[in-house]
């Protein structure tokens, strides 16, 4: 039975007021870490909120689909690049066409990609998908150091500022507001996928897709689907990190990216969305500060956690989080006498 | 109603020849058997028909087309569904999803972009599960299951497909012997609308509900007939005493 829209709505409402008020309460504390005049940690933030959705979009990929992409940065790099080349070179501003445009050529190179990965006569393997997007990822690294069209290894440094309908949209305030209004719309719009049935779908390809073939789902265009999607937002988030930063060079196309984007979701958790806002809060702001304190160390430190957390919560935080609620939960009902644990598990009993 | 007919059908790994030149006809409103001893070609031949391993030589027809080159999926859309030996269900969902990515298949995407409950009657999934007993279990994360619940919920999966053609390798592998008999019960209840094919290690199972048995020995075929002529065939007799 459809449930009304009238009663939908509080529902909908409740869901999001606990992120709101963390928003507000970001946006209270920006203002008091940076005092008057300043913005370095709104920037910081900003720069954050932009690889959520970098991270949010691998999360669709690997995390929800499965498909194990070592090559992740590309759309990213080809969304900075599409920017920084229409923003540099052809001189336009407005933001929103900027950001369409690098949403475009990413999944453009998504859909040529994921032609070859995906739909095939013989679909690789995801051993081989790992691969071929690894070595695609250090050849895109290599032209983007070689081609001096794209600055060669000096990228394209001085982006000048965009604007919205006329307004500049500046490094601190505006551009925070315009990454928290993306952020906010594409974590939405992912997050009502993931819950509906085509996230069911996702996750029966990602759990066992030969079980999902013989539902009569196609996992090839299934993946594909969402491997372009995917790439489209990361190509939004490359082209909002170039503008934000003023500055697209190799580093945003190549292999350290897109095994960095992993780790966020490592350490976050995959297949859910919140471990991706959780990873990159984890390394890119509170790990900043010991980044900076410790720059020769950070890597090894960033390493062994990485270890742990692969050996010991391979669910990232949020896995581990819930378990431990759920743990409380058993013990609490157990305790009161109450039968939840016994009609799950006596069902398997017979 | 669709038939699947394998004709002189061929798996061939290095010299090893898995599967010799086989042919077989699952007819609807009947129950084919397959028997024959460890490593005389069954499962092959359950998944060439499949379409999960591609015949060397031979070919597979599905209502009259030619199907050999199909991938999965495009045959499960075509009416074939499949039980394998080993429960593939969703051990990380609910019973009720499980049973919900069955049905909605075909369904236009734009549909399957509306949450949970619009898409699946609740109703309809819990008596889809009523004759598996497990209508009472719909938010039961699937892994939690039993062995033999897992069971039940793959049938229930292929069941609500609605396929016209259904392969059941060892369905009643591990239940209890009121669990087979339930089994039992329902492929032959469900064999009205399709044609089955059922491969057991339990030989008086298979007996039971098939209307046809075909043996196979070393990858080759031995027999095919109703289970009281396979079972006074000299040939069949020989292929089991030899392995006795």
């Amino acid at each position: 039975m459809t449930t009304p829209f009238s009663s939908r709505l509080p529902a909908a409402l409740g869901r999001w007021w606990r992120p709101a008020i963390v928003v507000l309460g970001i946006v209270v504390l920006l203002r008091v870490l940076d005092g008057p005049g300043e913005s370095f940690w709104t920037q910081v933030v900003t720069r954050a909120m932009i690889l959520v959705l970098f991270a949010v979009s691998a999360d669709l990929v690997w995390g929800y689909t499965g498909v194990f992409t070592l090559g992740h940065a590309i759309p990213f790099g080809v969304g900075g690049y599409t920017a920084g080349l229409l923003a540099d070179r052809f001189g336009w501003s407005e933001v929103l066409l900027l950001s369409l445009a690098a949403a475009v050529a990413a999944a453009a190179i998504g859909a040529i990609t994921g032609l070859l990965l995906f739909l095939g006569r013989q679909p690789l393997t995801a051993i081989a998908v790992s691969l071929t997007t690894l070595a695609l990822s250090f050849v895109a690294e290599r032209i983007a150091f070689g081609w001096s069209f794209l600055g060669a290894a000096n990228g394209l440094p001085g982006l000048p500022i965009p604007t919205l309908f006329g307004w500049r949209i500046e490094p601190g305030v505006p551009f925070f507001i315009a990454a928290l209004v993306s952020l906010f719309v594409a974590y939405v719009a992912s997050s009502h996928l993931v819950e509906s049935r085509v996230g069911l779908v996702m996750r029966a390809v990602r759990d066992d897709e030969v079980r999902a073939a013989y539902l009569g789902y196609a996992v090839g265009h299934i993946r594909f689907a969402v491997f372009v999607a995917s790439n489209a937002l990361a190509g939004l988030a490359g082209a909002l990190f170039a503008l934000h930063e003023g500055f697209v060079g190799p580093t945003q196309i190549g292999v350290v990216l897109s095994t960095q984007v992993l780790l966020w979701l490592v350490l976050g958790g995959r297949g859910v969305l919140l471990g991706a806002v959780i990873g990159v809060a984890i390394v890119e702001v509170a790990g900043r500060g010991i980044a900076d304190e410790y720059p020769r160390q950070w890597p090894v430190i960033l390493g062994v956690v990485l270890l742990v957390f692969v050996t010991a919560l391979p669910g990232g935080i949020v896995d581990g989080w819930r378990r431990l609620r759920d743990r409380g939960r058993t013990g609490r009902s157990s305790s009161g006498g109450v039968e939840v644990a016994s009609a799950s598990t006596g069902s398997g009993a017979s | 109603m669709t038939t699947l007919v394998g004709t002189d059908l061929g798996v061939q790994y290095g010299s090893f020849r898995a599967l010799d030149g086989v042919s077989l006809e699952l007819r609807p409103g009947h129950i084919t058997g397959l028997i024959g001893p460890n490593g005389s070609g069954k499962s092959t031949l359950l998944h060439t028909l499949a379409g999960f391993l591609k015949p060397t030589t031979g070919r597979v027809e599905l209502g009259g087309t030619d199907v050999t080159s199909w991938q999965p999926y495009r045959r499960a859309r075509s009416g074939l569904s499949i039980k394998f030996q080993v429960a593939r269900i969703y051990t990380q969902m609910t019973v009720a999803e499980n049973v919900h990515l069955a049905l909605q298949t075909g369904r236009p995407v734009r549909r399957l972009l509306r949450s949970a409950d619009d898409v699946v009657d609740r109703d309809r999934t819990q008596a889809l599960l009523a004759p598996f007993q497990l209508d009472d279990h719909l938010d039961v994360i699937a892994g939690e299951l039993g062995h033999g619940h897992q069971q039940r919920l793959e049938l229930a999966m292929v069941a609500a497909h609605g396929p016209s053609v259904l392969l059941l390798d060892e369905p009643t592998a591990g239940m209890s012997p009121d669990e087979r008999r339930g089994v039992g019960q329902w492929v032959t209840s469900f064999a009205d609308r399709c044609a089955v094919l059922i491969v057991d290690h339990d030989l008086d199972f298979v007996r039971s509900i098939s209307t046809t048995i075909t043996v196979l020995n070393q990858g080759q075929h031995v027999a095919t007939g109703t289970p009281a002529e396979i079972e006074a065939h000299p040939d069949v007799r020989r292929v089991y005493l030899s392995h006795v």
